[in-house]
């Protein structure tokens, strides 16, 4: 039979989204997912797809969610995408960590000090153990209302004593950079690198900042404060000239306490690493101020070896929408050049026969 | 499409990858930084190249895509649909008619002339990265033209297989001054860039840079005196319509792996077959 | 005639004074050695004159061929271009200067690539001389130097770094992690090499008796400033600094 050459490219697509979108909705004699369930429901997973897509809107991130299947980070992909169109009319103010009304308050250097360990909802401590009623549980009792109050900053006791560096030592004064509008360089700064493991890939920060603690780069990192709660997003819009606040958005904070350095001239103080992200992340927040100190590795003067150590590996690879895209990239047709190498390899392979003759 | 930009970018964006296209034509083969967008479609899938099409292209353009060298294949159908929704604008199959193409991996065989633009989508925008994974590094040695390294490589290459094995993505001089990659394009493909009468233009979404060849900027494929570059093709003519002088694609057609060739360029081989579209 | 001179070197880490005041100078066809103890600041005057480190006040002067100028005024892509094929700067440890999955004659081979050479076999002829003239058997041309011993690689990197034909070597404890009975053989093809091919050295050692069997002139160096200078046989046979008395009275006659 003649070849015919193959057509249809578009005619395949088409067809292959259809039965994707057919087999998102899954059985038909199930209720659809609402967005709002998702929303409401699924919180952690909302909380990831803002961070890593770095947009600070629940019900998109729930969308989107839906929309990819459950896909976090196919989610988080269609979040950057919309972020894209959206227009930039105003930078908020700093958001006041210290101003928190903390739900969750832990620190792992002090048994207890003022405002207390507030545990919050977290499912530390529970038993894994599978629930199989838990489609049939009842709808749980209310708890409490704690009022949540504001609690001094643990790093403040320490600066107090002038144990800990002093914060933001190499501060400026600069606007910081918007990664996602200015192309950056390597060396890159604290600020550029902070961005980028906020919206970074949390399982490739869990992992390195594994690494350090396994002796990658070890810094003797403590959990001086972990706080996860609302704070208020204040911007001042020019038409005023004072500051507004727009809303609240609930975020996690991690200041980690490590290694103190010293010298002869410079009394020994503990160094610090810092872990901020969208939503209630404790892992993601501890992680990023695991991989934030280990990246401040040369500035402190200590030998740079380790991975996670490695300032450009971290920010060249923590991105996973770059990742996903380039690594996925493979499954493209790739034959052009597939057809050079083999034309090459035979070509080789001949000569080489051609030689032995 | 609603509420969107003609060809999705807004005027800002299009604005700053154009002050980068003009650096990038001031110094051929330079990598220019660009703070790259995200776009609708994946990193890796051809970003770079969207983007600088959707900053050129005008109502009056008429664009064709390619990947692999044919219109038909799943990434190119996907990236002209693309711009058919975001800017409505004219596109082709044929090359002779475009004003603009985009391409993935194939440069046309048709010859290209003066006042078109070939837009190339570039995944690894950083000739050096085999050898030299860090940036910042291979920054200071295109600064400073320290490219001894790339050629040891060739070195190494031909003494250990008796010549040069890279076969595609073939390191290539821009204006005798930098080293630049032309894209994942066959060997074959690398003696067009050379004194083209197009603006080419190659852009790196995911690694963020942009670089070009304005016209008639000489290319120079790197190689040795007594080995020469050597632009491959297979031995065979194109079973559709008997080139002899195209890239061919080979196809196995039959469970005993029976092999047929087939012209890359889909355009020339229709037209050559008198099939148009 | 002057072919390097450094004026009024200074150069601070953090609290210590690397370099206090250095000068120096060295003429066309002349072996210079720095010699005294780790901590007198020797490799950083080393990598000082050879462009690799900058000091923090005071200049370093080299002869071009129009007369001394200072290197603070070239560009680095003209200090690059020097320090690829007039000057060459050979390492204490090989394995940081050679690439070791790359063949010997591509490691002698890539600073007349970095310069310019495109001819495959003129290249490949050239590294084979040189494999020679280091007393490696060429038949070697082809294999990797990760199976080389610790003086082959010495070797290695010798031929590596004189093939550009430089006029101005720096060298870095050339013998200094290699046996001694090793040692004495380098030391013997660097003298030849360095006579033959008329090279002015600047060479760092801790070792008197390195500096005695190749050096014209001597400077001895302590905390960061020279303590004495002269012809190599004179401070040595005569030293007149009481450093450099203990230095001398130190080494063991052999």
């Amino acid at each position: 039979m003649a070849y015919v050459a193959v057509k249809g490219g578009e005619a395949a697509i088409g067809a292959a989204h259809g039965w994707a979108t057919e087999q998102r909705r899954g059985d038909p004699a199930l209720p659809a997912v609402m967005v709002a369930q998702i929303a409401s429901q699924l919180g952690r997973a909302v909380d990831r797809v803002m961070a890593e897509g770095g947009l600070y809107d629940p019900v998109l991130a729930a969308l989107a969610i839906k929309q990819a299947q459950g896909d976090l980070i196919e989610a988080a992909f269609l979040v950057r995408a919309y972020r894209t169109t959206l227009s930039r009319l105003v930078d908020a103010e700093p958001v006041d960590t210290g101003a928190m009304r903390p739900i969750r308050r832990i620190s792992a250097i002090f048994k207890d000090l003022p405002g207390g360990q507030r545990l919050g909802p977290t499912a530390d401590y529970t038993h894994r153990l599978l629930d199989f009623g838990l489609d049939d549980a009842p709808p749980p009792a209310p708890q409490a209302e704690i009022s949540g109050a504001a609690m001094p900053r643990v790093t403040d006791f320490l600066g107090a004593e002038a144990l800990l560096e002093p914060d933001g030592g190499e501060a400026t004064g600069a606007p910081p950079t918007d990664l996602t509008m200015e192309p950056f360089d390597f060396p890159a700064p604290r600020d550029v690198r902070l961005q980028a493991l906020a919206r970074g890939d949390e399982g490739f920060l869990l992992a390195l900042g594994y690494s350090t603690q396994r002796g990658y780069g070890h810094n003797h990192p403590f959990v001086a404060e972990l706080r996860i709660g609302e704070v208020a997003v204040t911007l001042v819009p020019p038409e005023l000239g004072f500051a507004i606040e727009i809303g609240d958005i609930t975020i996690s904070e991690c200041q980690m306490v490590n290694q103190f350095t010293g010298s002869k001239t410079a009394p020994p103080q503990f160094t610090r690493g810092y872990g901020l992200c969208f939503g209630h992340a404790d892992r993601k927040a501890i992680a990023m101020s695991l991989v934030d100190r280990a990246m401040r590795a040369a500035e402190l003067g200590e030998e740079v070896k380790a991975p996670a150590q490695d300032v450009e590996f971290v920010l060249s690879h923590c991105d996973n929408i770059e990742a996903t895209g380039f690594v996925e990239h493979l499954k493209l047709p790739h034959h052009v050049d597939f057809q050079s190498e083999l034309e090459t390899i035979r070509a080789m392979r001949k000569e080489a026969e051609d030689g032995r003759l | 499409m609603e509420g969107y930009n003609f060809a999705y970018l807004d005027e800002q964006t299009k604005r700053m990858i154009r002050r980068a296209i003009l650096k990038a034509v001031a110094i051929p083969g330079h990598q220019i930084p660009f703070a790259s967008r995200e776009m609708p479609l994946p990193y890796g899938w051809g970003t770079g190249g969207i983007q600088l099409t959707a900053a050129i292209l005008g109502p009056e353009d008429v664009l064709k895509v390619i990947d692999q060298g044919a219109d038909d294949t799943t990434n190119a159908v996907s990236i002209r649909g693309f711009f058919e929704r975001t800017a409505g604008t004219a596109t082709t199959t044929r090359t002779q008619e475009a004003s603009i193409i985009q391409t993935r991996h194939r440069i046309p065989e048709t010859p290209l002339q003066a006042g078109q633009i070939i837009v190339y989508q570039v995944p690894m925008p950083e000739p050096l990265y085999r050898l030299e994974p860090s940036r910042a590094v291979a920054a200071r040695m295109h600064a400073i033209a320290d490219y001894g390294a790339m050629h040891v490589k060739l070195y190494e290459e031909i003494t250990r297989f008796g010549r040069v094995a890279l076969s595609y993505d073939y390191p290539v001089v821009a204006n005798e001054r930098y080293l630049m990659s032309p894209s994942p394009i066959p060997a074959f493909d690398n003696p067009k860039l050379d004194m083209s009468p197009a603006l080419q233009l190659f852009g790196a979404g995911r690694e963020k840079r942009i670089y070009a060849l304005p016209p008639y900027t000489r290319v120079r494929s790197l190689d040795f005196e007594d080995h020469p570059f050597h632009p491959g093709r297979a031995d065979a003519v194109c079973a559709l319509c008997g080139a002899a002088d195209s890239y061919l694609d080979e196809i196995i057609s039959d469970d005993q792996g029976t092999k047929m060739f087939v012209c890359s360029d889909t355009d020339y081989c229709d037209t050559r077959r008198g099939e148009t579209r | 005639m002057t072919l390097l001179q450094a004026q009024n070197l200074h150069k601070r880490f953090a609290n210590l004074e690397a370099l206090d005041g250095v000068s120096l100078s060295l003429r066309r066809h002349e072996i210079l050695a720095i010699v005294g103890e780790s901590g007198s600041g020797k490799s950083t005057l080393l990598n000082v004159l050879a462009g690799r480190a900058s000091a923090d006040e005071g200049e370093v002067y080299y002869d071009r061929g129009t007369g001394l100028a200072p290197l603070s005024a070239l560009g680095e892509l003209e200090l690059r271009r020097l320090q690829r094929a007039r000057w060459g700067f050979i390492q204490q440890d090989p394995r940081q200067a050679l690439r070791l999955s790359i063949t010997a004659g591509g490691n002698i081979g890539e600073r007349l690539m970095a310069s310019g050479a495109r001819h495959y076999g003129d290249i490949r002829r050239t590294a084979a001389h040189w494999l020679e003239a280091v007393e490696i058997d060429p038949a070697r041309l082809d294999d990797l130097p990760r199976h080389f011993s610790g003086g082959m690689l010495q070797r290695l990197q010798i031929a590596a770094t004189l093939v550009t034909g430089p006029e101005l070597v720096f060298m870095d404890e050339p013998t200094g992690g290699l046996d001694v009975s090793v040692q004495a053989r380098i030391l013997d093809l660097i003298r030849g090499l360095v006579r033959r091919l008329g090279l002015a050295a600047v060479l760092v050692t801790h070792d008197i008796g390195v500096a005695r069997l190749l050096a014209d002139r001597i400077v001895v160096m302590r905390r960061g400033r020279i303590v004495e200078s002269g012809l190599t046989d004179q401070v040595l046979d005569d030293p007149h600094h009481e450093y450099t008395q203990l230095l001398v009275s130190s080494v063991l006659p052999t």
